[in-house]
């Protein structure tokens, strides 16, 4: 029997469509090193925009059945591998954070709301797929990461060979969870009130991106603090981000003042990757009955009306409360709970609509 | 998912005529002269703010140092930064701005103000 062609198998390919983008996985170069042997047998590799990608698995059962249904193919082998796309070309962000593919803000409207816990536990998921992740905790007055993930030793200073090829001295920073991190809260100590005016916030943050050897990553994630200041508004200006997600509680009042957020970053054209609700339900442990202590779906409700995608709820759960206090993310430290799974799955959508913004390119900049 | 915003694909600053040109991402162009844009600045010293009146509010003439465009920056995903002879770069021209001082009516409506 004759062998396929590699336009047939590609044609094969081409009916899979990346839910996400809307275009097929051939068009989008998903498929990479396409080997055709004699005894009929087809080798690929299936590069994803993103290793906590949703659909990866579906994806692969999808390569392997239609390549395996063309005549004359004898076994389909299909090796799935992911290459994070980088949507920061312009020398501006190129100079502030040169190893970085994609930054993404964690931002609510109204502080405790658990914003650092979504940021620790995306990062931590992301990671955990496979991900090269960073996390800068740009409240300066309250950095919570610290806290949350036990990493509290001083960071050390290192030289790294600057861009021009010059010695630079840069602060290491800091790794817990397979995570990169840094925070003022580990460099000013924990119990240090910061006790600044905004410029000095805003400088405090500029020096989080260009004096932090952050190195090469796939994502950076910005923990930020509550509300539309000066933290805010420098990290959007300085760093052409992603995307920002919006972390609510379900009441209200902590909405209203979430759309806030939402405004602010409108404003600023950066893409609302989603509005996330945390402390969304409660298991009773006692009589094992979902409470809405809240009220309910008030944050899926908003996001229709204000047409950004609704990334889904965080149970509020004391087990993540135990796992924070001690330090651990919960994705790392109990996967299976409920809690640990609706993280999971928040990151994997956030990768995903992370990967569609980094099809829009950054303008190109002359001057002549 | 798209912002409703205009978005620029490039943005040319042609030093030799003082003027700067922008292609949008519907396809459309647009050319500033420097004056155009040094007149237009958006900053709070420019501008004035609280109420009071600001120095382009004030005065009649600017020295063509003033108006002679020297460099350009991109500011996050919403705006562009530009310099003059003079010195002055603290205007954030955002992207809206731009498209309307070149096509005043151009007001693509914000879809979640309702």
């Amino acid at each position: 029997m004759p062998i396929p062609s590699q336009q047939q198998v590609l044609s094969a390919l081409a009916t899979i469509i990346d839910p996400d983008l809307g275009r097929d996985v051939v068009t989008l170069g998903m498929i990479k090193d396409l080997r055709i042997q004699d005894s009929g047998r087809v080798d690929f590799v299936f590069e994803l925009t993103t290793p906590a990608c949703p659909v990866r698995d579906r994806f692969k059962t999808m390569a392997e059945e239609r390549v395996g249904a063309l005549p004359g193919v004898s076994g389909v082998g299909v090796k799935m591998t992911a290459n994070v796309r980088s949507p920061v070309r312009d020398r501006q962000g190129q100079q502030l954070l040169p190893g970085v593919k994609q930054t993404i803000a964690v931002a609510s409207g109204k502080g405790g709301v658990g914003k650092s816990t979504v940021a620790v536990n995306l990062a931590a998921a992301l990671a955990k797929s496979g991900a090269a992740v960073g996390l800068l905790d740009a409240d300066i007055y309250g950095p919570s990461v610290p806290g949350l993930t036990g990493a509290l030793e001083q960071p050390q200073l290192v030289q790294v060979v600057g861009p021009d090829g010059e010695m630079q001295q840069k602060l290491k920073p800091l790794e817990a969870w397979g995570l990169k991190l840094m925070s003022m809260g580990v460099l000013a100590g924990s119990d240090k009130a910061m006790v600044w005016r905004g410029p000095m916030v805003s400088r405090a943050i500029e020096q989080f991106m260009s004096d932090v050897h952050w190195g090469q990553l796939d994502y950076l994630i910005i923990d930020l603090p509550p509300g539309t200041g000066d933290a805010s508004l420098t990290v959007a200006q300085r760093v052409p981000l992603s995307g920002v997600a919006i972390v609510a509680t379900p009441q209200d009042l902590a909405l209203d003042i979430a759309v806030k957020a939402l405004q602010m970053f409108r404003t600023l054209n950066v893409a609302p990757l989603g509005l996330i609700e945390n402390m969304s339900w409660y298991v009773c442990p006692s009589c094992g009955h979902e409470h809405h202590p809240f009220g309910h779906g008030g944050a899926e409700r908003a996001a229709e009306r204000l047409s950004v995608p609704y990334l889904g709820s965080i149970p509020l759960d004391s087990q993540i409360r135990e796992e924070a206090d001690r330090g651990a993310p919960i994705v790392v430290a109990q996967p299976d709970s409920a809690g640990a799974r609706a993280f999971s799955a928040m990151a994997s959508q956030i990768a995903a609509r992370t990967s569609v913004q980094s099809f829009r390119k950054l303008p190109v900049l002359n001057v002549r | 998912m798209n912002s409703p915003d205009p978005y620029p694909v490039s943005v040319d600053l042609i030093r030799a005529d003082n003027r700067l040109e922008i292609t949008w991402e519907d396809g459309s162009r647009n050319a500033y002269a420097g004056a155009t844009l040094r007149w237009a600045c958006p900053c709070a010293e420019c501008r004035g703010e609280a109420g009071l009146p600001g120095r382009l509010d004030r005065i009649q003439d600017l020295p063509a140092d003033e108006v002679r465009l020297t460099s350009v920056e991109l500011v996050g995903h919403y705006a562009l930064q530009l310099g003059f002879g003079s010195g002055h770069a603290t205007g954030i021209y955002t992207f809206r701005h731009l498209r309307s001082l070149a096509d005043p009516s151009h007001t693509s409506a914000r879809r979640w103000e309702r």
